[in-house]
This record gives structure tokens, sequence and C-alpha cells, in this order.
């Protein structure tokens, strides 16, 4: 099963002077079990892309559907909703309950589940985004760090076991070892949940690390879809686009053009690392 | 040169203080990072540097002002301009010149005056033809550049950015580092970089490094990098140059000259074949 846009556009304030298309003829497919990275410059069209994604806009021109439910069906719509989990930008401005176990619960309780099944949810959550719920579920949300609100966020959103997530800048503004956990989460939700995972990112080297797929939106067209292997080999289109290519890729190029032997697509540093050492023996 | 003597800051009703006993001077014309984990005290401290924070113990003095001193904190506030994170909320008005003249105006200076800041500070961020644009059609990078204008107009000698470029795509944050450090370079202004890309460093004279609410480290990034296994104990870690530069190095590989940045990495990676 996937997610698909067939010639999805979307415009805003269509019916006035002030009318904005942000999406135009998009058509592409997520993949079940896929780890899909979405990049583009500001005002590209990511985010609303990523809310087209369970129906929180819907398409002006086009389908979208995800496992054939059809996004602008009101009834199979509920039903996307519930698989399809999104994690907006900075998600721990959202926190609002009086305590982390309440917010977690949310989720779950609006889509009608007995409290007693919100509640193992929440826990099941909780223990999944490493916090310990005999600690943390009466504490205030308010009272946490900025890397454990945006867990309990992310928790949130597990609660209602989407079998998509796609999350909006997931690393933006924390720390080094934050952005290490959030990182290893994700692909554990991946490996160990079944769950696939579309991810808007401005750091190309996360998406080099993760990503499997990467679409490339500018100015509301997908404009390259492929592997990150294939995407970022296309250093100079990216450039035109206001992108770049991970940190690996312009050093390897570099190095290539000051004539050492190395193959022309290695994306992380890992890989970099491992191709120079080879050389050396 | 701003002078922070045995600062401690403690917000409302916090079990422990967000700042402790932090002393550090600032000297005129240096561009310095201080780096951090989420709640280590950066953006605390930041905010003590021009007396948004009062210290609760301990001072703060700017060129010689304390920022205890309230008859000082207007004459402060020019010397020291802060550019935080969020670019959203830091414009005032709705056009763009408007907007760079907010802060002379309020400081009462001459109004042909403020016209001649607002274009010059405009051109120092390439903004120039966008001075009777509405703010909120501008894009993450250029409200940041408008909002440095706005710092500009009032001729400050030290420039804060508190997480400036952590809500920019690639372009906005490229757009905003290459002006700070244009501005530092020809115009002498000291920065002061809060940041959690440990990238952004590597171009700085000196590097601070906090963890709950201390200085646990400073020095030159060469010197910083050295000690990537105590960085990471502070939930930090080093540039990817560095992380390629050990494991080359611990794979058996020499390199020379203690590279930082990407050009230097591959002068020295080349060097090191050429030798073989």
């Amino acid at each position: 099963m996937s997610i698909v846009f067939e010639k999805v556009s979307h415009c805003y304030l269509a019916e006035s002077s002030l009318a904005f298309k942000a999406l135009s003829s998009v058509s592409l497919t997520i993949e079940e079990g896929s780890f899909t990275g979405i990049i583009g410059h500001t005002g590209s069209g990511k985010s609303t892309f990523l809310q087209h994604l369970n129906g929180l806009l819907l398409p002006t021109e086009g389908t979208v559907t995800v496992d054939g439910l059809d996004t602008r069906n009101k009834a199979q719509c509920r039903q996307v909703r519930s698989r399809v989990g999104i994690v907006f930008q900075y998600p721990e401005y959202q926190l609002f309950e009086e305590s982390v176990i309440r917010d977690v619960m949310f989720g779950p309780k609006n889509m009608g589940l007995s409290e007693e099944e919100c509640r193992s949810r929440a826990v099941t959550a909780l223990e999944q985004v490493g916090l310990d719920p005999e600690h943390f579920s009466e504490l205030s949300p308010f009272d946490l760090s900025g890397g454990e609100k945006r867990r309990v966020a992310l928790a949130g959103v597990l609660a209602m076991k989407p079998k998509y997530l796609a999350l909006d800048e997931p690393m933006a503004g924390l720390d080094p070892r934050g952005r290490k956990e959030i990182m290893a989460l994700l692909e554990r939700f991946r490996k160990d949940l079944g769950c696939t995972v579309i991810m808007v990112s401005h750091s190309m080297d996360d998406i080099a690390r993760c990503a499997d797929r990467v679409i490339v939106l500018d100015r509301g067209s997908a404009v390259m879809q492929g592997t990150p292997r294939e995407i970022f080999s296309r250093e100079e289109e990216l450039k035109d686009l206001s992108l770049s290519v991970p940190q690996a890729v312009t050093l390897s190029h570099m190095l290539i053009r000051k004539g050492l032997s190395l193959p022309s697509d290695l994306i992380t540093a890992d890989e970099l690392a491992s191709a120079l050492l080879r050389e050396v023996k | 040169m701003i002078q922070i003597s045995d600062v401690t800051f403690s917000y409302e009703d916090a079990p422990s203080p967000a700042l402790s006993h932090v002393s550090l001077e600032i000297r005129d014309g240096e561009m310095i990072a201080v780096v951090g984990h989420n709640g280590s005290g950066k953006s605390t401290l930041a905010k003590c540097l021009n007396g948004l924070l009062l210290p609760t113990e301990g001072t703060v003095s700017v060129n010689g002002m304390l920022t205890s001193d309230e008859s000082s904190l207007l004459s402060i506030r020019q010397h020291v301009g802060i550019v935080f994170q969020n670019p959203d909320n830091q414009l005032v008005t709705t056009i763009v010149e408007e907007d760079v003249a907010f802060g002379p105006e309020n400081l009462g200076i001459p109004s042909d005056e403020i016209r001649k800041r607002v274009d010059s500070s405009l051109a120092e961020v390439g903004m120039s033809s966008y001075a009777l644009h509405s703010s909120s059609t501008l894009s993450g990078g250029q409200k940041q550049r408008i909002a440095i204008a706005g710092m500009l107009a009032m001729q400050p000698d030290v420039l804060v950015l508190d997480e400036a470029t952590a809500m920019l795509d690639p372009q906005g944050h490229r757009e905003v580092i290459d002006i700070v450090e244009r501005l530092h370079r020809e115009k002498g202004i000291t920065i002061v970089m809060i940041t959690q890309h440990m990238e952004e460093t590597i171009g700085c004279d000196r590097i601070v490094v906090m963890g709950g609410g201390q200085i646990r480290m400073q020095g030159t990034p060469r010197e910083i990098f050295r000690r990537g296994s105590e960085l990471q104990d502070l939930g930090l870690d080093v540039p990817e140059t560095v992380w390629l530069r050990n494991t080359l190095t611990s794979g058996g590989m020499h390199l020379e000259g203690d590279p930082l940045t990407i050009e230097e990495t591959a002068e020295a990676i080349c060097r090191s074949f050429l030798k073989k």
C-alpha cells in the first residue's frame, strides 16, 4: 500500500485576486516502508505538501489517496487521519495538557478509544520515544527540557499508531545529542514498527544518512525524485534551486577534481572515510 | 568590551539557576561562538548581554556601564544588538524601511540622519531594493537580514546572534552568515554567535562551551575540537570535517596541518596521498 499523489494542485484563496498556487500538478508515490526525504527552499510548497498527506488540506485539483482511501471523501478521510500522523515544526509549542500522560492521550481519545486503551497506548508511546512513563507521566509538559518536550509531542502522534509518520524539520533547534536521538528514534520506528517515514529537512546531511527516497520541491512542483545517491549527484541543478548537497559530497567532488580516484557517488562522511582508507591500503 | 563577572541567573520558580557563576570577557572586535546543549544557559547569557535579563547575582558591564544601572540601559542597548531565532516575531512594522528606522527613531535621532542610516544599513545587508516592500512577504533569511539592518541602524559595536539561523533554509543560513562575517571583517563589529551548529563555529576566534549553566571549556576552534569526547559528554559534537579527520587518522592516514574547513581538509588529504 502507499500514498499516491495524482496531478495534485493546491491554490490558496482560489477565488480571489490573491490566488496563489502552492502546489502544481504534483504526481508521486510514497511506498509503504520507505523513508522519504522532502527538500526544497522556503516557499517551495513543502508545508502545503505535508498537509495534503492526511487531508488537512484538500487538493483543488487532482487526488491524494492513502492506501486507496481518497482524502476528499469525508468518511475515508477519517480513516486517513488515523493512518497518517503529522508532526509539525516545533511541535513542543502545541503541548497544552496539565500532565504529560494526558497530552499523549489526547489523540487516541479523539479517535474515540476507551480511557483504558488510551492510557495503555500513551504509556507505550512514551516508552517508544525513550521517556520513562513512571517518571514522566504526571509531570507538567511545561517543566520539561526542549528535547523532552519534542519527544512528548512525538509520542502524542505515535499513540495514534500511524502507519505513516510525516515530520516537518523534526531536528530543528535541537542540540547535536538531541538530533541524534530523534534520528535514532525514526530509524527504530521504521525497523521495529514498520512505520513509513516522511521527513522534511533542510539538512542534506541528515537526508543522506537516513532517507532511501528523496523528493525535491521547487515552486510547487516535484522537480526531482530518486534515491539520495541519484539526487545528490546532481549538485549543479540543486545549486540552481538554492539547495546544497551534503558536506561529504562537496568534499569528495573536490578530491576527485584534485585527481584522487574515488567513487563519485559517496554521500555520507562514513562512506567517504571508508573509501579513502581503502585507497590508502 | 563586555565583562561578565560571576553572574548567576535564576528564572522564577525554577529548581536550579539557568546560569551559575559565569565569568567571561568579550573583547572588542572578537568573533566568539557560544555553544551548549538545549537548556545549557546560552540564550539566558545572551539576554544578559544587553540587560534584557538582569543577573540575580554578579554584574555585566558594557564599555564600563553596568546593565543593572537603569539610566545606562538605553545606551547599552544601542551598543549591543541582539537578533533572535524566530524571523517571524522580530519585525515590528509592516514596511521594511520603517522597521529598520524603528531603533534610531526610538533613540531620538534626527530624521535626515535616520534616512541615511536606513539606506546604508539596508545596503549593508543587500536589501536596498526591498525598502518599500511589506515585511510579511519576505523569506526567513530576508527577515533576519532586515532584523540585522535594524540593529546596524543603531550603530552597535556588538552584534549578538541568538541561534539566528536555526529556522532558516540552507540559502537563508548562508546569506545571514556571510553578512555577519563581513560585518566583522570589514567594520570590526564584535560578534557573539550563539549556535547549535558546530560548523558555524569553525571561523570564530574563540569558542565558549556551556553546560548546565556554566562555562565548561573555552579556546580556539582547534583547541576545542581536539576534545571531541568531552564535547560529546556535553551533548555536542565536532564538525563533520573534524570527525572525518579523526577517523582517517585513526585508520592510519597521516594528515598534516590540523585542517578545519572543507577546503583545508581536501588539501590535507591530497597532500597525504601525494606523499605515498
